[in-house]
């Protein structure tokens, strides 16, 4: 469904992005791991089409990333993006008008069951409330490809496991989920697959069981060794 | 591109109503004035109307730039680039909105100017003379007043050309700064310098523009004599426009 070949992205003197290649399949829930700064973000956004790559491409469904795609693909960034005027019913409003599989009662749903009002303006609120707003904007659409970039930043403990049943709600087997997350326990239990990279370069992936079974070890503690300083050798 | 149309009017409503604001305040005071036949107070308030019918046209050229520039500096520049639009619907609906306030403020204040014309007249009626005076000096140098407001027209045109060629290519400029240069030291700058020298490049092409009368003898002949440089502000924009357009599509980082 999305294809990313020998995927690079740089900027002045860094490479955030460094050879990725990869394939996306639908009725996946996939966890894109790595530490800040290990291009998640950038790959994301270069899916999203809102970064373009320095070289190699990314195709969903054959095409280049572009109206298609966006009508298609969902992406939440760790940002708040939202303008300064908008109050959570504008965010709804503002959705509804621009992608036909957005779903205003779907919307209105998720923000009483997160227990936002939608008077509130998005300027105003905390980093948590914020988290559950965009999260609420990005899970009422019926997009094909989501990515979640950091789900679960700012949410409390408490709150964590809301987050988590509500994506897990939303996802079906025609769907993709893409969730980057440094709290890689509270994704293991839901997670098909799991991809790493580091300093912008792929170095494990493959389906979370399958994972588990050839290392011995949980996502969590393959997590730890990677960016504790083991080597891997690619897995596909 | 209504859609994103509609947003760019939301965005800049702020603007607009402080601008209105500011506008009924002088209005109030020039109707103040003519109500009270007072000279000193008619002379001050209209000078403020013509203060603000001038600052007005700068501050439909600082809206456009200003919410263009910050639309790829913003992270609130998702909300426009992760729509399914193409970046050319992105760019026509910025200056579609533009435009329409443009032309907001030119009735609103031409109506009222009349009106305000009108009323300044008939409150001063020993001023009458004036208005004679400007239809001889008319009939004089033989223009057809049935020809005025279609001049008119024709020369609103050429200034709206004019104004969407320099801010397309401010456009491009800021773009530029965005894409290609956003990895590099000054970018700022080097874009600013590009305005500076696109707008002296484009001068200089236009004293190279054949004029049709050197010297035009009267009001069509004037409108006529403008067709080439405005042909040539329209290609400007145009390449303007689909250059932001290309630059958008194929080297955005937001």
């Amino acid at each position: 469904m999305l294809k990313c070949e020998n995927v690079v992205k740089k900027y002045m003197l860094t490479t955030a992005v460094d050879d990725i290649s990869l394939n996306l399949e639908p009725g996946k829930i996939y966890a894109l791991l790595g530490p800040n700064g290990s291009g998640k973000t950038t790959l994301m956004k270069m899916i999203a089409g809102l970064v373009k790559p320095t070289s190699g491409s990314i195709t969903y469904k054959g095409q280049d990333i572009g109206v298609f795609s966006k009508s298609e693909i969902a992406y939440m960034p760790t940002e708040s993006y939202f303008y300064s005027y908008m109050s959570c019913e504008d965010i709804g409003k503002y959705y509804s008008d621009f992608f036909s599989d957005f779903s205003l009662d779907k919307y209105n749903m998720l923000l009483e069951n997160m227990e936002l009002n939608p008077k509130a303006k998005a300027s105003k609120l905390s980093s948590g409330m914020m988290a559950k707003l965009k999260l609420a904007a990005n899970l009422s659409r019926d997009a094909k490809l989501t990515m979640l970039d950091e789900p679960l930043n700012g949410i409390d403990i408490i709150a964590r496991d809301t987050v988590i049943n509500t994506i897990i709600d939303n996802f079906s087997p025609e769907k993709t989920f893409v969730l980057s997350s440094h709290l890689v326990d509270e994704l293991e239990r839901i997670i098909d697959s799991a991809i790493f990279i580091k300093n912008g370069k792929y170095v494990l992936s493959g389906s979370a069981e399958e994972l588990r079974q050839e290392h011995g070890k949980s996502i969590v503690d393959l997590y730890k060794d990677i960016y504790g300083g083991a080597s891997y050798a690619k897995v596909n | 591109m209504l859609k994103l149309t509609k947003y760019e009017f939301i965005k800049s409503r702020l603007t607009l109503i402080i601008s209105a604001i500011i506008f009924a305040l002088f209005e109030g005071y020039y109707l103040y004035s003519i109500i009270t036949e007072s000279t000193k107070h008619t002379a001050i308030s209209t000078a403020l109307l013509t203060f603000f019918g001038i600052a007005s046209i700068f501050i439909v050229y600082i809206m456009a730039i200003v919410t263009y520039s910050k639309e790829l500096s913003s992270k609130s520049s998702y909300l426009i680039f992760m729509t399914p639009n193409t970046p050319l619907n992105i760019i026509f609906s910025k200056m579609l909105s533009i435009l329409v306030i443009g032309i907001g403020f030119i009735i609103v204040i031409a109506t009222i100017a009349v009106l305000d014309v009108h009323l300044f007249f008939e409150t001063y009626e020993s001023t009458q003379n004036i208005v004679d005076f400007f239809k001889s000096f008319l009939e004089a140098m033989e223009i057809n007043t049935a020809m005025i407001i279609p001049t008119f027209i024709v020369y609103c045109i050429e200034f709206m050309i004019n104004f969407f060629s320099i801010v397309t290519m401010i456009y491009f400029a800021i773009t530029l700064s965005a894409t290609v240069l956003q990895n590099k030291p000054f970018k700022g700058f080097v874009s600013f310098a590009l305005v500076i020298i696109f707008s002296l490049l484009m001068a200089k092409i236009e004293e190279f523009i054949p004029h049709i009368y050197e010297y035009p003898t009267n009001l069509t002949q004037s409108v006529i004599s403008i067709v080439p440089t405005m042909a040539f502000e329209f290609l400007v924009m145009l390449a303007c426009i689909f250059g932001t357009a290309k630059l958008l599509e194929k080297k955005v980082s937001l």
